[in-house]
């Protein structure tokens, strides 16, 4: 009984809050959006003379872990516009749990996003992916989804607190995209900023891909600190989330827009 | 001169429907910011047209945003349909606030313009051309974001439509990477925009080339571009005025 509810919960909260719900701006956000961002790394590094293989797999899995991300902060945001975020907080289940009820049809939507990235960068720049390699990837895909949800989480927590539910988002996108590795190797990176790439989420998942990529065998210590991560982020989130919730209960801020 | 006054008018207000969100704007101008700083590791320097693709893909990321969709909630929200029973021109309206958004999307500017001068040092040389193609490009990307927003005035809203615009722009006017080395149909394509000519300009002086006829093709492409936006705007002035599904959303 609870696991329906918490599958009906998922299913509603995609088909009312998913703001993107629409052909338009489904097919722009979800499909088009990373497959040309992973073009513009890809040609990039093929203008630097670089091999194209990582643009490819980290663009894939950029789309797993971002689209838990904006999903579950959108589905707040939403929460926020139609002034129910305060009937949810009161209910049994909470906003922890709609959280995570929240986060499940995204990290699905997340794995369609990130297979069609990687089989049209891939024909687009001619990467070839063998059965064994795009195994480790789908493996690797699905502990970034994991630390994606983590990461959805904790971001989530700042929209109910910020009217500004857009900001949190961008910038954890931002902050993965640049320090994951996803595009650039995070050794080339400047300023030493490579060096966290172990705290964000999907750098693990693409040092498997990029691992598999190379004939290496599958690589465990980066995707159980991917796993790890999704663990650490995930339990950040929560603590947020319910500090957050509390707050904005007693400012009674939870449907200001 | 009741023209020039909605045109201001129309700029204003553009620039203040964000004012109550900085931090957006921040985050907004940051972006496209850290994409140039990946780029610019990936090439391991920061050449001149590094610069000057880098800066208006700041400005790509933006405008879209602030203007386009600006335009399409003011039908959502009826607003355009009330503009329009006024004698307020649709094209003050679009022209004002494609103004006001490029004016605001030139936050970014800086921001793109610090980080790489941090990481690889001022441009060298070719300064001229890079101020002359930076100027071509915003002035085309300004004309451009009109056309888009006229292209959208009768068309209805719908969220994330619009989120798709930047990586393929970028792509698009080989604003990383020069259009040639993309495939054929994208560089002809590309020839058609002024922004794609302005960035071409920078990589063939600081080859040691002219870069005068390119400049010249970019002013004159994005001059095409006016007029043709100019004369869509008129006809959808009176076209807009007639229909009444402008209100549906």
């Amino acid at each position: 009984m609870r696991i329906q509810r918490f599958a009906l919960t998922a299913v509603l909260s995609y088909r009312a809050l998913f703001t993107w719900l629409n052909p338009s701006g489904y097919i722009a956000t979800r499909i088009v959006a990373p497959i040309a961002l992973t073009l513009v790394f890809g040609t990039v590094q093929i203008a630097s003379s670089s091999d194209t293989t990582r643009a490819v797999i980290g663009g894939s899995l950029l789309a797993v872990v971002v689209s838990a991300v904006y999903g579950v902060t959108l589905g707040v945001a939403n929460e926020r516009t139609f002034g129910t975020l305060t009937i949810r907080a009161t209910t049994p289940s909470g906003i922890q749990g709609d959280l995570i009820a929240k986060a499940v049809p995204h990290v699905l939507d997340g794995y369609l996003a990130g297979a069609l990235t990687i089989a049209v960068a891939a024909a687009a720049l001619d990467v070839q992916l063998d059965s064994r390699t795009i195994g480790a990837i789908v493996v690797a895909a699905g502990a970034a989804s994991l630390s994606g949800a983590g990461l959805a989480l904790l971001v989530a927590s700042v929209s109910l607190w910020s009217r500004d539910t857009y900001t949190a988002p961008n910038v954890a996108e931002i902050v993965v995209a640049l320090t994951s590795g996803v595009f650039v190797d995070p050794a080339q990176l400047p300023w030493g900023l490579g060096q966290v790439a172990t705290l964000i989420p999907a750098a693990g998942a693409v040092e498997v891909g990029m691992q598999a990529a190379t004939g290496g065998p599958l690589v465990w210590t980066p995707l159980l600190r991917e796993i790890a991560l999704a663990g650490v982020y995930g339990a950040c989130g929560m603590f947020s989330v319910r500090l957050f919730a509390r707050r904005a209960q007693r400012e009674a801020t939870h449907d200001l827009t | 001169m009741i023209g020039p006054h909605q045109l201001r008018a129309a700029a204003r207000l553009q620039l203040r429907n964000q004012a109550v969100t900085p931090w957006a704007v921040l985050a907004g101008a940051l972006a496209p910011a850290i994409l140039t700083l990946l780029v610019a590791a990936q090439f391991g320097g920061t050449p001149p047209s590094l610069f000057v693709g880098a800066m208006l893909s700041a400005m790509v990321a933006r405008l879209p945003d602030l203007a386009v969709v600006a335009v399409m909630q003011d039908r959502k929200w009826a607003v355009l349909p009330q503009l329009l029973t006024s004698p307020t021109r649709l094209g003050w309206i679009v022209a004002g606030r494609a103004l006001g958004a490029g004016l605001e999307a030139m936050v970014g500017l800086p921001i793109v313009l610090g980080l790489l001068w941090l990481v690889g040092g001022p441009p060298s040389g070719t300064y001229a051309v890079m101020i002359i193609a930076m100027a071509l490009g915003v002035l085309n990307l300004v004309v451009l974001t009109a056309s888009m927003m006229a292209f959208v005035v009768p068309r209805r809203y719908r969220a994330g439509m619009m989120n798709a615009v930047f990586p393929v722009a970028v792509l698009m006017f080989g604003l990383y990477v020069p259009v040639e080395d993309l495939s054929s149909w994208v560089a002809v394509v590309s020839r058609f925009f002024g922004i794609s000519w302005a960035v071409t300009a920078v990589r063939v002086a600081e080859n040691g080339g002219s870069a005068l006829w390119p400049l010249l093709l970019s002013a004159l492409t994005t001059a095409g571009l006016a007029l043709g936006v100019a004369f869509q705007l008129a006809r959808l002035d009176s076209a807009t005025r007639a229909r009444s599904d402008v209100v549906l959303t």
